[in-house]
């Protein structure tokens, strides 16, 4: 029997009009995604997430926020991961920043999968996260 | 008179004066011949020894060498993972600052519509004034 479980998948971006997109545009996908603004609320709702036991398959990050930066939230992540509080997310990042990203080795260090140029990948995200997540 | 066979069909006669003599003289000849022989064999044996022990000292002397850089080569990648840690937090820096540079731009394109002044347009850098119209 197959698994209908859908992967769940939080996405964090701080800009209002793109996380209204995302909601719409993740509407018709089997994913059971969550979305939130700030990167406080994005470590609230992977902890409640440990707690509950269900934790995210993957973690879909903008890079640039103005308190806890997706980077720094990837970092507590993986402390928290080794743990063994759960198992080992999949990190990628949506960013209008890759060429800061591109001369540092962050993505390296937080063991970050892959990343999506915004705006150019905006459109067809879902689809490219779909494939990722294959 | 002894007869003395040298090969077939050559068979000299020899008083046994000259015959002693003779075997003298092929005895000396033998003697100075294994002595050259001697010499030769132990002297390209010194040679030899001398040749490894100096290769052994020139490659013991390249081990300490290898040895030394490898540990250079240890301390610099150390130093280049710190290194490379200072470039990641300050890049992590960098793109907060960034994100909160946007959200004042936002902020102050909103102030600026609610002054009813001239929007500024961040992305257009080359007639950016020096800052918002908006005070």
């Amino acid at each position: 029997m197959m698994s209908l479980t859908r992967p769940k998948i939080l996405l964090l971006d701080d800009d209002e009009l793109t996380l209204d997109f995302l909601k719409s545009a993740f509407a018709s996908m089997p994913f059971d995604a969550t979305f939130t603004a700030t990167g406080i609320d994005a470590l609230v709702k992977i902890f409640e997430a440990y707690r509950s036991g269900e934790p995210f398959t993957a973690l879909i990050l903008d890079c640039a926020l103005p308190h806890f930066d997706g980077f720094t939230i990837a970092r507590i992540v993986r402390i928290a991961e080794k743990t063994g509080i759960s198992p080992r997310a999949r990190i990628g990042y949506f960013t209008a920043f890759a060429k800061t990203v591109d001369q540092s080795t962050l993505l390296e260090e937080v063991g970050a999968e892959a990343y999506w140029h915004k705006p150019e990948d905006s459109t067809n995200l879902p689809q490219l996260i779909a494939l990722w997540l294959q | 008179m002894l007869s003395v066979f040298i090969m077939p069909g050559l068979i000299v006669e020899l008083t046994l004066g000259g015959f002693l003599t003779v075997l003298a003289i092929v005895g000396i000849v033998g003697a100075a011949a294994g002595s050259f022989f001697y010499s030769f064999r132990s002297q390209k044996a010194t040679v030899k020894a001398d040749a490894v022990h100096e290769w052994s000292e020139v490659a013991s002397a390249l081990e300490k060498k290898i040895g030394l850089a490898e540990e250079e080569i240890a301390s610099l990648k150390m130093k280049d993972a710190q290194c490379q840690m200072k470039v990641n937090n300050i890049t992590a820096f960098n793109l907060r600052l960034q994100a909160r540079e946007v959200r004042y731009q936002r902020r102050i394109n909103v102030l600026e519509r609610m002054a009813g002044v001239d929007v500024t347009d961040f992305n257009d850098v080359t007639d950016a004034p020096e800052d918002s119209a908006f005070r």
